[in-house]
């Protein structure tokens, strides 16, 4: 049955569990490939100036948004905000679509990762790495519509890993998310950290360093340079998309919410930080190995990971090692990340089926993988991925971001409540300035930003791409996740669902604004939880959840 | 490398290495339990619901 109705909601086994949960799920690819390079380019040292103030004014009071949301009113997405208020519910749902749509490329690049961790035993990539991963491996189409020349290697490394995925998914949140990443997280920091000492002893670390690190003061004054900052922040600890309030919805009900996210946050930059001085540190290698300057030999994203990476191995005292440490890091990151990603989509269709876990793991798992190895281990895949992944970014979670900070704290008017219940069970105690931060500082970025991506997808279009492409690929697959959302939205919830209002108690914190009743679902509201157990025999088990112990 | 940049590069690491050793040290410090406004109080021995509303 359903956790949601029949009084077994899972919880995390406690406080490090969720902790490395959460790290295991900010710490993805971003981290690696785009926040060094979003730093560089963005005024170097003089970016840690925009990067911590956006973390602390937008990324962990959003964070702490999402944990209370989920804390609060105990579900998946599209529960949750069924129970703020029926009208909500799509916004869940278009969460969970994100998820979904973001699970079906992710795993691709991690069957690439996995399978270069292999070629760095050999550096099967030869001398020309960007030819190789152009040609040799992917067969790199970029003008076809879409191609069903599959690249079998990789079709078959993308089934394990979507097999291994869906192995995790059924075990459940304890054994599953919460055992994979409580042993993968201090593998990852652990390699990285040795990945990122080699690297401070390679000839040139010095000269990426000082390109890393040296301030560009005059770029603050730059208003790109702070939208850079709040949009890293944003990307990199996965936030308002469902991922974190999913999560928050497994925890115990007496959790310290503003001290884990305040952790889980600058976990998430330490862990960045760490890896921009890792990658430079390569970089610099690199570049005093072609006798170029740093600038020349930088990049980001696939492009650093698949091309300029192995063509720094190739050169390096040990290479073959210090592949197997960057592919296998990537790796794991990667896949830790999308433990907590199937989650959103596997716990929305529990709580809206009333699925038995093992059967709504292995349902999405199929779900996710059949689109995956169809439209990506071809030769058009490279592009279809770009593609995706840029619109899913900019007309997705950029626009459910704003959206749903606008509709909680102006429509709905509940930040108040929802400040009152974070104050209610935490240490760090949240004051005017978290509602300030999320109902106008973070609205104006992320909807300035919004804009200025559409304006430019309509009038530039993308990476030069056909438009017929971008069209299928991003245009249309936006029209479908909305109208999939709503649609959803309409489907009927389980009889015995609670669907109005928090599930086991308000915590003493009554709605304050507008929204679903609370306790329409109880005879006697204003009775205690042991007084209800009392009077209807219900035993010590928890009302709607499982023992915590 | 420059002073400036070392200065700029210890900087940053303190900043972001020190705010997480902050976070953490204060959350090693506090209890789940007792945290918050709600001190001590057990939740099931409070009101389910303080003030249920009709749907507005």
């Amino acid at each position: 049955m359903s956790t949601a109705h029949k009084g077994g909601r899972e919880v995390f086994a406690g406080r490090s569990m969720f902790i490395f949960a959460a790290i295991g799920s900010a710490i993805g690819l971003g981290n690696i490939w785009r926040f060094p390079y979003v730093s560089y380019d963005n005024g170097g040292g003089a970016f840690l100036f925009p990067y911590v103030i956006a973390l602390l004014t937008a990324g962990v009071p959003v964070l702490i948004l999402d944990y209370v949301l989920g804390h609060r009113f105990r579900g998946s997405a599209p529960l949750v905000w069924r129970r703020i208020s029926p009208k909500t519910e799509a916004i869940g749902w278009v969460q969970v679509g994100i998820t979904f749509i973001i699970a079906v490329y992710y795993c691709v690049i991690l069957a690439w990762a996995a399978m270069y961790t292999w070629y760095s035993v050999r550096l099967s990539w030869t001398d020309d790495p960007e030819a190789f991963f152009l040609n040799t491996f992917l067969h790199a189409d970029t003008e076809s519509l879409n191609s069903v020349q599959f690249i079998w290697p990789i079709a078959i490394v993308l089934l394990v890993v979507w097999l291994a995925l869906t192995a995790v998914m059924t075990l459940g949140i304890r054994k599953g998310m919460g055992g994979l990443s409580s042993i993968f997280v201090p593998i990852l920091i652990v390699l990285f950290l040795i990945l990122v000492v080699r690297a401070l002893f390679l000839p040139g670390a010095a000269t990426g360093l000082e390109a890393f690190f040296t301030p560009q003061w005059s770029s603050l004054l730059d208003p790109k340079v702070w939208m850079a900052a709040y949009g890293q922040i944003f990307y990199s600890l996965a936030i308002a998309f469902g991922i974190m309030m999913t999560q928050a919805s497994y925890l115990k009900r007496r959790s310290n919410l503003s001290g884990l996210g305040a952790v889980v946050g600058l976990s998430n930059s330490a862990f960045e930080v760490l890896a921009g001085i890792g990658v430079f540190a390569t970089l610099g290698f690199m570049a005093a190995n072609q006798g170029v300057p740093v600038d020349d030999v930088v990049s980001s994203g696939i492009g650093l990971a698949f091309i300029a990476f192995p063509t720094i191995i190739n050169s390096m005292p040990g290479g073959p090692l210090f592949g197997i440490l960057f592919f296998g890091s990537l790796f794991i990151a990667g896949f830790t990340s999308l433990v907590t990603i199937v989650e959103v989509v596997v716990s929305a269709v529990q709580d809206k089926f009333a699925m038995p876990r093992k059967r709504a793991a292995i349902l999405v798992c199929i779900a996710c993988a059949a689109p995956s190895l169809i439209f990506f281990p071809v030769t058009t895949g490279l592009a279809t991925l770009d593609i995706v992944d840029k619109f899913v970014n900019v007309t997705g979670i950029v626009f459910i971001a704003l959206t749903s900070i606008v509709v909680a704290g102006w429509g709905l008017k509940r930040f108040p409540e929802l400040r009152a219940h974070v104050n209610a069970v935490s240490s760090l105690q949240l004051g005017v300035w978290w509602d300030f931060s999320l109902k106008i500082l973070t609205p104006i970025v992320l909807g300035v930003t919004f804009v200025l991506e559409v304006l430019a997808l309509v009038r530039d279009g993308y990476e030069g791409y056909a438009p017929s492409k971008i069209f299928v690929f991003g245009w249309l697959m936006a029209i479908i996740l909305y109208v999939s959302a709503f649609l959803l939205s309409r489907v009927s919830w389980p009889s015995k669902t609670i669907v109005d209002g928090p599930p086991n108690g308000d915590f003493g914190i009554p709605l304050t604004g507008k929204g679903a009743p609370f306790g329409a679902h109880l005879d006697r509201p204003h009775e205690t939880a042991n007084q209800r157990r009392e009077r209807l025999g219900l035993g010590s088990a928890l009302h709607g959840e499982m023992s915590e112990d | 490398m420059s002073t400036s940049t070392l200065i700029v590069m210890v900087l940053y690491l303190a900043v972001v290495w020190g705010l997480l050793a902050l976070a953490t040290w204060h959350l090693s410090k506090t209890a789940d339990k007792n945290c918050g406004t709600l001190g001590d109080q057990d939740l099931d021995d409070m009101p389910q619901y303080a003030q249920p509303v009709a749907q507005r």
